[in-house]
């Protein structure tokens, strides 16, 4: 079983991530994990919302650009995110926290590594600052 | 008992405020006046010489109206928002500082000791060789003078007391502001906890929306004062960051009369939590290079995203959201 890391939201496609996978076990696996039908439709609020309630970080894992099953939910999202970025760091929250890549895995069996992935680079990040906090 | 000592009494008063909320209500004009002929304003800093020892001594509730207007920055607006709540039946939060934080929210992009070092020590036209600093008191011969506390934080009207009414805008237009008058002061009362403005975005009602293509795509970017827009043309379409989209209207499209685009005053339309990130949602949707290197240029061809989507509402954004602090806690 993958390291918990109780802190971190991940968003993964179901067009793309873990649809042949057994998803008691993903689900076991992956702490926080958010299967969505497209990423094009994570809405900004919900990620604001995720930081607001203490996340640490929020990944996304979304089709390989371009083979968007809903032709182009993962360019949405992907600007989305760009966008959102900013709006982060002027919150003194580092962007880095906010992570989209593109990919697919049927099996859902990369989910994990992907997440302990990204739960190494936050490691290498300055702490968070509470919501809406000074440091 | 003389007709005079009939009239409902009303309060008018400034908050973390420019004063832009009064000017719009001295231009009701004759409406003014006549709403002067029916109701005692018992309290107008901005406009009239009032002492607070008169509000305090009035009973709970006799003041059957007070518009508020401005944010709540330090200890003192605090004190008057609880006074006038107390005193009040009901509270109408009047303009974006006091519905939503307004401007002065964006200084909560920044720490309370950065603010206060750039505006005491750091900006070129300051000279304090002494590094002097506002102090909470100080002891001016023989006798301690107080200044109010300044909170972290800026807050909307409703983090601090509890707000019957919203009326958006900055300032808010005299059209909606005497709808609001008129209904709150007749007892006509609307849904506890409105706002006193239209639902819908501005841009349902935007006048160069007819110029708005079916399908909007955003290729360059360009500031307002780069770029002359013709008047009938829709912002957007030409590139010009425009938060009609995500704004509520009701303004009257002022800014839009003066070639100038929404900046978003009104804050969310109704049901939206964050203005800011629906806003950046709907521009990101907007922009259409596709290939990596054009995208990335006009990404960064956005001048301060999060200024824009912040610019009036920060205070009560998902991330900005903070409770006013009590004042008998060190912050």
């Amino acid at each position: 079983m993958t390291e918990r890391h109780s802190a971190i939201i991940v968003f993964t496609c179901n067009f793309g991530w873990g649809y042949q996978g057994d998803r008691e076990s993903l689900a076991a696996a992956i702490a926080n994990w958010l299967p969505v039908t497209c990423c094009g439709s994570i809405e900004a609020e919900q990620i604001l919302e995720a930081f607001r309630s203490g996340a640490d970080g929020i990944l996304i894992l979304a089709c390989p650009r371009g083979e968007c099953h809903y032709h182009e939910g993962d360019f949405q999202i992907y600007k989305r995110v760009q966008l959102l970025k900013q709006l982060l760091a002027a919150h003194r929250i580092d962007p880095e926290r906010l992570a989209i890549e593109f990919g697919r895995d049927p099996s859902g069996e990369a989910i994990s590594a992907r997440v302990a992935g990204f739960a190494r680079r936050l490691g290498q990040l300055d702490a968070p600052l509470a919501p809406g906090g000074d440091a | 008992m003389s007709p005079a000592r009939k009239k409902a009494k009303i309060a008018i008063y400034w908050l973390g405020a420019c004063g832009g909320c009064d000017s719009a209500i001295v231009d009701l004009g004759g409406s003014l006046l006549e709403l002067a002929e029916k109701v005692e304003i018992v309290l107008w800093p901005a406009v009239l010489d009032f002492k607070y020892d008169r509000i305090r001594s009035l009973a709970d509730n006799e003041l059957a109206l007070t518009i508020m207007s401005g944010c709540v920055r330090n200890s003192e607006h605090r004190e008057m928002a609880e006074l006038l709540r107390a005193k009040s039946r009901l509270v109408l939060a009047c303009g974006a500082c006091a519905c939503f934080g307004g401007t002065p929210g964006l200084a909560n992009l920044r720490q309370k000791g950065d603010i206060v070092s750039w505006v005491y020590g750091d900006a070129p036209t300051v000279v304090n060789p002494g590094g002097e600093r506002p102090q909470p008191f100080c002891r001016v011969n023989g006798t301690e003078l107080h200044l109010p506390r300044f909170y972290d934080h800026v807050h909307a009207l409703h983090q601090s007391i509890e707000v019957d009414y919203y009326l958006p805008g900055c300032p808010p237009p005299v059209d909606l502001l005497l709808g609001a008058l008129s209904a709150l002061l007749s007892g006509k009362l609307p849904h506890r906890g409105s706002t006193l403005a239209p639902q819908k975005p501005l841009c349902d009602s935007c006048p160069r929306a007819a110029s708005k293509p079916a399908r909007l795509e955003i290729r360059t970017i360009h500031r307002c004062h780069e770029v002359e827009v013709d008047p009938t043309d829709c912002f957007l379409a030409k590139g010009v960051i425009c938060l009609g989209p995500a704004t509520r209207g009701g303004c009257g499209g002022t800014c839009l009369a003066a070639n100038t685009p929404c900046r978003g005053c009104f804050g969310p339309v109704e049901g939206v939590r964050d203005a800011g990130a629906r806003f950046l949602s709907s521009l990101a949707a907007l922009i259409a290079p596709e290939d990596d290197e054009k995208l990335r240029e006009l990404l960064e061809a956005i001048a301060d995203p999060a200024g824009y989507g912040c610019r009036f509402t920060q205070p009560v954004s998902i991330l900005g959201e903070r409770s006013c602090p009590d004042d008998s806690e060190e912050e």
